[in-house]
């Protein structure tokens, strides 16, 4: 009985250290992510191709547990970008958090908006991170930022 | 299954690895080392899991109908949150009494019983019950502690605008963390009762450890309300 118990014990030690090494919690977080300050400006990241993704989260200061409003202006070559396909992947960058994907519709001149609610972690963390993923003319671009709440 | 249902379930199965281990593993801890004194069965050290973890998830199923029923997660969630920074605080307390009763720093429990406070004698029950169906209510309890990762599902239930699928989304979801729940509290109880007689005392201290940072988790909730 006792040489069961040690099997059982080292098989399951074995599956929670694998699991944990082939889900590690930064799998769950964007790559290259940008540092902003949302809770004073917008953040902007630029693509390869020349596009700009300009994310924003209204209103300010941006707060968990409320219902907010996500912003992602695109633009390429200085003009806007009406057409493309916007999802927005909330999550925590050191904590799994579920899938959290407000629905990104197009307002006007390139200005893509959702609505949304930043969810409040036991942990006392705060940061938090937006993907943007534009997908416009068979094309895909993505832009990660990271960013505090109150 | 219909895709939000199967993505609850997922959420649950991945989030029960990589998040409930990390915020509900020391509850888990707490309760599995109080009563680990004596050799078990393994039906014994999994009842009081399955027990505990049905409490927790019916919980969530009675979250996700309201969030359902109302199709709004922040009117609910606004009324559940002062309750659930209270359960936060009591979890705390609880954990702090089984460490101190655990590591003989209070000796027996009994002063529990002359104070008429219903926070203690449930610790108490909690404590000494020798019934594992005791771990059903506490789960039922304990289901209610602020977490990021359900208020997630809990907004999925309420954008499904009716009782029954958004108490199946929760139901989901909370299935769904089965698997790594038992799993680290059976391999806890396993690693205790090979270790009792020597880390019997100590595991009373890391108890102890973890009740603080519990009340320092629901206290800090509440300040940011």
């Amino acid at each position: 009985m006792k040489r069961f118990y040690n099997t059982l014990l080292a098989g399951c030690l074995f599956l929670v250290i694998a699991i944990a090494l082939i889900v590690p919690p930064a799998a769950f977080a964007g790559e290259n992510p940008q540092q902003c300050d949302i809770q004073k400006a917008s953040c902007i990241a630029r693509t390869s191709d020349g596009a700009s993704i300009e994310f924003d989260v209204l209103p300010k200061p941006v707060l968990a547990m409320i219902e907010s409003t996500f912003v992602v202006m695109v633009t390429s070559n200085g003009k806007p970008v009406p057409d493309a396909q916007v999802r927005l992947d909330l999550s925590m960058p050191h904590m799994f958090m579920g899938k959290n994907q407000p629905v990104m519709k197009h307002v006007k001149d390139g200005r893509y908006e959702g609505k949304g609610i930043i969810t409040r972690c036991a942990s006392g963390r705060k940061t938090w991170q937006a993907d943007v993923t534009l997908g416009s003319n068979g094309k895909t671009a993505h832009a990660s930022f990271v960013f505090e709440v109150k | 299954m219909e895709t939000g249902y199967t993505l609850a379930l997922l959420t649950g199965v991945i989030g029960g690895f990589g998040h409930c281990i990390g915020m509900c593993g020391p509850i888990v801890a707490s309760y599995t080392l109080a009563r680990s004194q004596r050799p078990l069965l393994l039906i014994d050290r999994v009842t009081p899991h399955l027990l505990y973890n049905s409490g927790r998830i019916t919980t969530y199923a009675l979250i996700g109908a309201i969030m359902g029923l109302s199709g709004s997660f922040l009117n609910v969630a606004g009324r559940l949150a002062g309750i659930q920074n209270v359960v936060a605080m009591i979890a705390g307390v609880m954990m702090v009494l089984m460490g101190l009763s655990i590591s003989g720093i209070i000796g027996n429990t009994a002063w529990l019983e002359v104070h008429n406070f219903s926070v203690l004698r449930m610790a108490q029950r909690v404590l000494k019950s020798p019934s594992a169906l005791r771990y059903y209510p506490l789960g039922l309890i304990l289901g209610l502690l602020p977490c990021g990762l359900s208020y997630t599902v809990f907004i999925a239930s309420a954008g499904t605008g009716g009782l029954l699928p958004g108490m199946l989304t929760a139901l989901l979801f909370g299935l769904g963390t089965l698997p790594a729940l038992i799993l680290f509290g059976t391999v806890m109880s396993l690693l205790s009762a090979a270790l009792r007689s020597r880390i019997y005392r100590a595991s009373g201290v890391l108890v102890i450890l973890m009740g603080i940072y519990y009340l320092y988790r629901g206290i800090s909730l509440y300040a940011d309300l």
